[in-house]
């Protein structure tokens, strides 16, 4: 089981706003269907694209995958996503100046935002990522550490992120985003079975 | 337009969308647009959409996912405009 999750400020998206043939680019036929029938187009196509970037991430843990924005598909409804032979649920979380996108193919995730203020994004959400999935195994978030391998052709050069709970692997799926003033994790088990989850994956 | 200038091209289209500053004044041909520059994925679609419209040519989506470092978004643009290309 995996879990993506992406969070935009929408803020600093109109600060700058999308070339405007963003959305023919990373929509499909459907989806630009959907946009241009939304009372709140911004807040649609960023809702579209958190989406498809969270699904990207869930799946690249599956196997490989490129991240074709057109290729990943969300339904008119925004419940789920689907790339070639994978279907994953969506859950669309709204705030006054974010959406979030939590995606995954399990139970539904236990996921958190945060205000990033000052701090740096990376530290900010690795604190957020420890919280919680101390919240999930009832464990202190120290105890928890965030690591990130070596994987060569990865867009930055490391792997996704995996959870260790006192230098050990533990059973639970993590994703982490960050953008603008926002930071968002996403915590689910690897495997269903209670047992599974302190035991190395 | 030769490589320098082309280089140059890209670095600007780039610059808008960096959030790291530092990277982008030591910036090279080796410089990871998504690592280095921190340009964001969503961003990445922008460049790519300017670079079509700044030297008239198409990049397909598998092209775009393909690039990691400056220097490979200035070679797809020296391929895409070389005289075999356009001709």
């Amino acid at each position: 089981m995996v879990v993506g999750n992406d969070i935009v400020d929408l803020a600093l998206m109109r600060e700058r706003p999308e070339h405007p043939a963003f959305a023919e680019r990373v929509c499909s036929e459907a989806e630009l269907g959907v946009l241009y029938a939304s009372r709140d187009r911004a807040r649609a196509l960023w809702s579209l694209f958190a989406a498809k970037e969270a699904a990207y991430k869930a799946l690249s843990k599956l196997h490989s995958v490129r991240f074709v924005p057109r290729a990943f598909c969300v339904d008119a409804a925004f419940t789920t996503v689907q790339q070639a032979g994978d279907q994953l649920t969506l859950r669309l979380f709204h705030g006054a100046s974010f959406v979030h996108a939590s995606v995954f193919d399990g139970a539904s995730p236990l996921w958190d935002f945060a205000r990033r203020d000052s701090a740096c994004a990376s530290d900010a959400v690795r604190v957020l990522a420890r919280c919680l999935a101390g919240r999930y195994l009832h464990e202190e978030p120290g105890a928890f550490s965030v690591v990130r391998d070596r994987a060569l052709g990865a867009w930055d050069g490391y792997g996704p992120p995996r959870l260790l709970l006192r230098g050990r692997p533990v059973g639970l799926d993590v994703s982490l985003s960050h953008h603008g003033r926002y930071v968002a994790c996403a915590v689910e088990r690897r495997s269903g079975s209670e047992r599974d989850l302190l035991v190395s994956s | 337009m030769n490589e320098r200038e082309i280089f140059a091209s890209v670095v600007a289209i780039l610059t808008p969308f960096v959030k790291a500053p530092d990277a982008l004044s030591s910036c090279s041909a080796e410089t990871t647009i998504l690592g280095d520059l921190k340009v964001n994925s969503a961003r990445l679609v922008d460049v790519m959409l300017e670079m079509e419209e700044r030297f008239g040519i198409q990049v397909s989506d598998d092209e775009v996912d393909g690039l990691r470092t400056v220097g490979d978004a200035v070679q797809l643009v020296m391929t895409k405009t070389s005289p075999s290309a356009l001709a």
